[in-house]
């Protein structure tokens, strides 16, 4: 099977705290995969490990076979970032965001740029850092998916955003999981929200991987699964990772 | 193309500090020379001009510094996020934000040595003196890009690294200008500055005559 994302063994110490202990995920190509855990269990330091932003202390990480961050400027060609927090200049108008993202990517599709920004209702002429929370959310969005990237990283895309903009956004990413069959890490805490849209989940907690299983075998796929079962799965395995000693106390 | 859009966007930060330094650079020279007439002795000429030799490094250094500042300004507010997840090796990425932050400094660069070159051109000095426009602009120039560059580097680090840098040099500048005032004539301040800056090597730019008129 081939893997979009490998790592073996990253570590990574976040001051006195917080670490990332002996990290080993794996994401095949063309999955989606949920990223889960409590507030301040890790998701972010393992997706900014994995984009690169932070180097591990130990440990591996192949993106698509390739070492990471050895071969990052071609890696990081292929992976759409959306971070927590909104990452572009606020100073900068959206068209000018795109036209910055563009030089940079050799896979930028304009017109997709063009018809997401018309779809999403971005007006390219604001300045970023005017744009309401759901509007730089759409921002970010657009630009990660107008990269055609073959990985997108995603870290609580949704977070904070109101029901109509979040469905649109879902509407949006799994038109392109369909149609282009790119790889998806997702972190997010509206775990009903990843019901619909992943095929696997991986629950980190206390900077160490707790468990990774398929929607199927958590009974939170198909028609028979109700609208909470994979939150109830969620909570369920959590709770009996922690009894095993293997995430929080 | 990639040249071009960090050129944009670092212009967007730039132009507050570019934009008016190059109109105040361009119409210091004029300022400098105000009240040089042919009537006046050389002497009076020369100690009226020679009296911008203390301003006119500490302007070279603080378009460096300004221009350095707003070449990183929009990677720091957020907090390097973007441009590390840019698919560019960071060196390649931070040689671009040089070339831009050159090319910008560009302006009032250009701005002075026009300004020299003019007020040179059109005021009558007294017999015995002559205007050194482009040798001014140049020496402005080459401390402008050498302030630039030292800045440069040190905001290219992290806040911690930078904030070092800054620190260490600010405490030794505070040690030297404490020396010098408790006891003056023994090593102190005098000899820091003169180590930094007289001595051989490319900080000697910012000590020295700075004078648009001599003999």
């Amino acid at each position: 099977m081939a893997f979009a994302i490998e790592t073996e063994g990253v570590s990574y110490r976040a001051g006195k705290g917080f670490a990332v202990r002996d990290l080993s995920l794996q994401v095949a190509t063309g999955e989606v995969c949920g990223f889960l855990g409590p507030n301040g269990a890790g998701k972010t330091t393992i997706i900014r490990l994995l984009i690169g932003l932070l180097r591990p202390d130990r440990g591996r990480i192949r993106i698509f076979g390739r070492p990471f961050p050895e071969q990052a400027a071609e890696i990081l060609a292929e992976v759409g970032y959306v971070p927590e927090r909104p990452h572009f200049d606020a100073t900068l108008s959206v068209r000018q965001i795109l036209r910055f993202q563009k030089a940079f990517y050799p896979t930028w599709d304009d017109a997709f740029a063009t018809s997401l920004v018309q779809r999403l209702e971005v007006d390219p002429a604001q300045a970023f850092g005017r744009l309401s929370k759901g509007q730089k959310a759409k921002v970010m969005i657009l630009s990660a998916l107008a990269q055609r990237p073959r990985l997108l990283l995603l870290d609580e895309p949704t977070d904070g955003l109101d029901p109509v903009v979040r469905r649109e956004i879902l509407d949006i990413l799994l038109a392109e999981i369909r149609d282009r069959n790119v790889t998806v890490l997702v972190s997010s805490h509206l775990v009903h929200e990843l019901q619909g849209l992943c095929t696997r989940i991986a629950i980190v907690d206390a900077g160490a991987l707790v468990a990774t299983s398929t929607l199927e075998a958590l009974g939170a796929s198909g028609a028979a699964a109700g609208p909470l079962a994979l939150e109830d799965a969620y909570v369920r395995t959590l709770r009996e990772a922690r009894r095993a000693g293997l995430g929080a106390a | 193309m990639r040249f071009l859009a960090i050129l944009r966007v670092q212009w967007q930060w730039s132009r507050v500090v570019t934009a008016p330094a190059t109109l105040l650079l361009a119409g210091l020279p004029f300022l400098i020379l105000q009240g040089v007439t042919p009537a006046k002795l050389p002497v009076e000429v020369m100690y009226l001009v020679g009296t911008w030799t203390a301003v006119l490094p500490a302007l070279a250094a603080l378009l460096g510094l300004l221009v350095a500042l707003s070449a990183w300004a929009a990677d720091r507010r957020g907090q390097h996020i973007h441009a590390l997840s840019l698919p560019i090796a960071r060196w390649r990425y931070v040689l671009l934000r040089y070339q831009a932050g050159l090319a910008l400094l560009a302006f009032p660069l250009l701005g002075f040595l026009l300004g020299t070159v003019l007020a040179v051109g059109t005021t009558a000095l007294p017999a015995g003196l002559q205007g050194y426009p482009w040798t001014l602009a140049a020496r402005f120039a080459t401390a402008a890009l050498l302030a630039f560059s030292l800045f440069f580097a040190i905001l290219s680090g992290t806040p911690k690294t930078a904030g070092i840098i800054l620190g260490i040099l600010v405490a030794l500048i505070a040690v030297n200008v404490g020396v010098a005032f408790l006891a003056p004539g023994e090593w102190g301040g005098s000899d820091f500055f003169f180590l930094i800056l007289g001595g051989p090597g490319p900080l000697s730019i910012f000590a020295g005559r700075w004078v648009l008129v001599d003999v």
